[in-house]
């Protein structure tokens, strides 16, 4: 008995000491992806990249993704290494890309970078990242599953003007009753393998609570400026909201989407807010 | 009771009383005085179960029916019970309502639970009503104000009296049951009352059901004093009031339960000095809880709970004195009240969560008054009153949801907002054994009411807009005149008053096209503005006559208009209304007959949900007999109130809402 009640007091002992030795063993700066949660390894025979995001999961619509790449000794490869990748999901016959920024290091991190990417559609992903150790080549690859997300909160489209879109929204990630920053990427499809950013256009926002039918008053429409698309989108109580959206171009035209009348309860595009 | 009428009567013309008890016998108007007391320039309605003598209406009739015979007062009428004052026909916001000169905030979102509903006539001695800003100790008021004063004992003659009374009413099964107990001792006197009422639906005229209109009602309230010296007593007081399953056929929701807890503690001390008569210093805290719910309801669109909360704490410390010609009174108040309510709609659509907002977001409200007062005479028959008050008024959004809903109609909006709230008047009065004239001008600023700063998608459900405070309006002014002219002869009196409010900057709500309303069905949305001028006129004539020993025959007749710019007629207006009354008297018995009613209403508003509404006269029969055992006595009445069964609504009927049919009815008081 008193044997058994010294070993419980010596417990926490024994882990502060282990814990100790653990991390003499572990890299030598692994602070650098604390608050990230592991996704997912792609592979190829000399390196490992290991992906991270803030969830530990991928999902439909926006994702910001880490990741590091390790040699086979588990050392660290420092981040000068100019690495892209080439998201894409194959099906029976068809294969799809998706919008996705270009890699750039994590400022002030000497092994971490990060980028984002748009997923369209859930599923399992080829992520191949391919990037340059002194002048050679390489390409780790591997599948990542991506979730469904939760609400809608990516829209693809074929525009009246014959092209094809992906728009997703950003914020708010964290909706209140309250004004809320909202922001959105367009993406329109050059090939089926090359997306480009589209700046100019105008997402018009017309926010509606289907439970009960109304709108909310003075929201602003989404602009671009600095890269992305901003407005404010009001939500005047709790509850599930669908963010009504029309797209259109720099000259006004919309290319996609309808206003919500009697008639048209929604616009044939539209985000999900839940709050 | 008497005297402490007389010390309130001599502020100023324009004050009403309502009794609700009195232990004189004498019907005022039947009084016999040879001079005029300034009784004469008020309106009085005796209306207590202690008293057999009251010709018209019940002694265990509800505080909302005393008060609806006051001229200065229209009860706008949601259901059977808790209507709404409506001081010179303006809407509860523009007027002050105390309890015992305490401030209490309503928790409902859409005026289900006037301060008048927490108290019972049971534990009142009288409503005192001033117009205008004239006398009001209150607080800062455009309408008036209402004081609705508690009944206690007093120091000295020792004893207990008791009493027990019960009252049916055919109608909607209205019963009425309580008890109360007076204790008057040398150093110590208690009071304590119950009263409960259940009432199931009722039947309009002609035998339709009401469905939604009954209610439950316990009272209980207790007064004690304690007497320190020949000069200092202290008083405590409590009431607990708690009405439950009330309906209200003229809205869409009904309420589980609105109940109050208000309680005070008094320190009184007489003859200070020789100009100082009296000082009186209390301390208040009430707290209300009020649970709206529509699962009485069978076809809702959607199913929905909106509680609300009011806490107030409060002061007063009061001063009271004369000098030569002068009687003056000063009076330093504050308050701090804290109000919330909120709504939750239940989705029946899988996947959608449940809708949930603020609809007043937190708000606090910190108010601080000062008011003096001070009646001079002079030349014998000549008074002159002068009132004046400044109170800072503070309103703080102190939920951070509360503001950010609001913060969506209003970019910039600040939580916090103070104003500055002046208030002035003057009266003067001649009196003579005959004549009594008096004419008085007063000004008054208020600060929006808490639906009309702050409210959220309120809806109403008589224009059925949504309303949307308005948090940037300015104060709410009046400019007021009002006149008196009293005549008495030994068996003719007769009074004849007016008066005008020039309100500016008149707070109302106006369609906002833009916007779409939150409640399933409803019109549009109004937000919260103010127009730059508005009138109101009103006027009321009494007449009353006695015909030998026995006969009393009384006339009562009022108007109101009102007129708002670019609104046209202001809603809820009392067209020509007339009451006319007989009654014989012969030693403790009593019969009364009288005939109410309202002339065709051709002024209405249709922005405001109000139709023209025909003319109607409703006939009311009812006779009492006092029985005298020693000093114990039995009073019992019983009458017909809408004889005929005329099916009739009134210009203060929510949404016309049909008033009650033929209704029988019998009250018991037994006094030991
Ligand atoms: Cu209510």
């Amino acid at each position: 008995m008193k044997l058994f009640k010294n070993i419980i007091c010596c417990l926490p002992l024994l882990a502060v000491v282990f814990l100790a030795s653990c991390s003499k063993d572990a890299d030598p700066v692994p602070d650098e992806i604390d608050g990230l949660k592991f996704v997912a390894s792609l592979k190829n025979e000399t390196h490992m990249v290991n992906l991270y995001s803030a969830s530990g999961k991928l999902t439909t619509g926006y994702n910001e993704i880490f990741f590091q790449v390790r040699k086979a000794d588990s050392s660290l490869v420092v981040n000068n290494i100019s690495p892209e990748w080439a998201p894409t999901m194959k099906t029976e016959n068809m294969s799809h890309s998706s919008p996705a920024s270009a890699i750039a290091p994590v400022p002030g991190t000497s092994f971490l970078f990060s980028g984002f990417i748009i997923f369209p559609m859930a599923g399992d992903w080829e992520l191949p990242i391919t990037y340059h150790i002194d002048g050679t080549a390489y390409t780790s690859t591997g599948k990542a599953a991506v979730q469904a997300a939760q609400k809608r909160i990516l829209e693809s489209f074929e525009g009246s003007d014959g092209q094809k879109y992906v728009v997703t929204m950003l914020d708010p990630v964290k909706p209140v009753i309250d004004r809320n920053d909202m922001t959105a990427l367009l993406y329109r499809m050059k090939s089926t393998n090359d997306f480009e950013p589209v700046s100019g256009y105008t997402i018009k926002i017309d926010p509606r609570m289907p439970a009960m039918g109304h709108d909310s008053p003075n929201n602003t429409d989404l602009t671009f400026k600095d890269g992305i698309y901003k407005g404010v989108v009001n939500l005047t109580m709790k509850g599930s909201w669908q963010i009504n959206l029309q797209v259109a171009n720099e000259k006004g035209e919309v290319i996609k989407g309808e206003p919500v009348t009697e008639a048209n309860p929604a616009s044939s595009i539209y985000f999900e807010i839940e709050l | 009771m008497f005297r402490s009428i007389l010390i309130l009567a001599a502020v100023l013309f324009c004050r009403q009383a309502v009794y609700s008890q009195t232990d004189q016998h004498q019907h005022p108007h039947a009084a016999s005085a040879d001079t005029f007391t300034l009784q004469e320039l008020r309106e009085v309605v005796v209306i207590s179960q202690r008293s057999a003598s009251d010709r018209s209406g019940k002694p265990l009739a509800s505080l909302d029916t005393y008060l609806e015979k006051s001229a200065a007062v229209n009860m706008i009428r949601r259901g059977s019970y808790a209507w709404e004052p409506y001081l010179n026909g303006m809407a509860s916001e523009r007027s002050v309502i105390t309890i015992d000169g305490m401030r209490i905030y309503a928790a409902c979102t859409d005026k289900m639970d006037p301060v008048t509903s927490y108290v019972e006539t049971t534990n009142l001695a009288s409503a005192t009503v001033h117009n205008g800003p004239s006398g009001s100790t209150g607080g800062a008021t455009v309408a008036g104000s209402l004081d609705l004063v508690r009944k206690k004992g007093s120091f000295g003659r020792g004893g207990f009296n008791s009493s027990i009374f019960g009252g049916f009413e055919a109608n909607n099964r209205l019963k009425t049951g309580g008890t109360g107990v007076a204790y008057s001792g040398e150093t110590f006197f208690a009071n304590a009352d119950v009263t409960y009422r259940h009432a199931d639906n009722y039947r309009a005229g002609g035998g339709t059901e009401i469905r939604n209109s009954g209610f439950s009602k316990l009272n209980m309230s207790a007064i004690a004093g304690y007497k320190a010296d020949e000069h200092r007593h202290l008083e405590a007081s409590l009431i607990f009031d708690r009405a439950s399953d009330v309906g209200y056929p003229a809205l869409p929701m009904d309420v589980s339960l609105a109940q109050a807890y208000i309680a005070s503690l008094e320190y009184i001390q007489h003859h200070l000095s020789p100009g100082v008569s009296e000082w009186k210093t209390k301390l208040y805290y009430n707290n209300v809880r009020h649970v709206m719910d529509d699962s009485r309801r069978p076809d809702v669109p959607i199913r929905m709970d909106m509680p609300g909360w009011s806490r107030t704490w409060g002061f007063y410390s009061q001063l009271k004195g004369s000098r030569e010609k002068h009687d003056w009174k000063a009076s330093l108040s504050g308050h701090h009240n804290h109000s919330l309510a909120e709504m939750t709609m239940y989705s029946d659509t899988p996947g959608w969560k449940d809708m949930y907002m603020l609809t007043w977001p937190g708000v606090a409200t910190r108010y601080a008054d000062l008011y003096a007062e001070d009646s001079y005479s002079f030349r014998e028959k000549w008074k002159a009153t002068t009132t004046a008050g400044l109170a800072v008024h503070n309103n703080l959004i102190d939920n951070i949801t509360g503001l950010g809903s609001l913060r969506i109609f209003y970019p910039g909006l600040q939580k916090n907002r103070t104003r500055l709230l002046k208030r002035l008047s003057s009266a003067l009065t001649r009196e003579t054994e005959r004549w009594l004239l008096s004419a008085a001008a007063g000004y008054g600023e208020r600060a929006p009411g808490i639906s009309e700063g702050y409210g959220y998608y309120l809806f109403n459900s008589f224009d059925r807009f949504d309303y949307i405070g308005n948090p940037e309006m300015r104060n709410e002014k009046t400019v007021t005149y009002g006149a008196v002219a009293a005549y008495r002869r030994s068996r003719l009196s007769a009074k004849l008053s007016g008066s005008v409010f020039q309100v500016y900057d008149y707070i109302i709500g106006k369609p906002d096209a833009g916007l779409s309303a939150m409640t399933i069905g409803a019109a549009g949305v109004k937000v919260y503005e103010q127009l730059r001028h508005a009138r109101i006129m009103t006027g009321a004539l009494e007449v009353s006559y006695q015909f030998g020993k026995n006969w009393l025959w009384t006339s009562k007749a009022g108007y109101r208009n009102g007129k708002g710019n670019g609104v046209g007629p202001l809603p809820l207006m009392q067209p020509f209304s007339y009451q006319e009354a007989l009654s014989f008297t012969h030693k403790s018995f009593s019969a009364d007959a009288s005939i109410g009613g309202a002339l065709k209403q051709t002024r209405f508003n249709p922005a405001f949900g109000e139709s023209p509404l025909p003319a109607y006269a409703v006939l009311n029969l009812s006779a009492s007999q006092l029985l005298e055992f020693g000093d114990r006595s039995l009073t019992l009445k019983a009458g017909a109130e809408n004889l005929l069964d005329q099916n009739y609504t009134t210009f203060a009927d929510w949404n016309r809402l049909p008033r009650m049919g033929r209704n029988i009815f019998m009250n018991v008081i037994w006094k030991f």
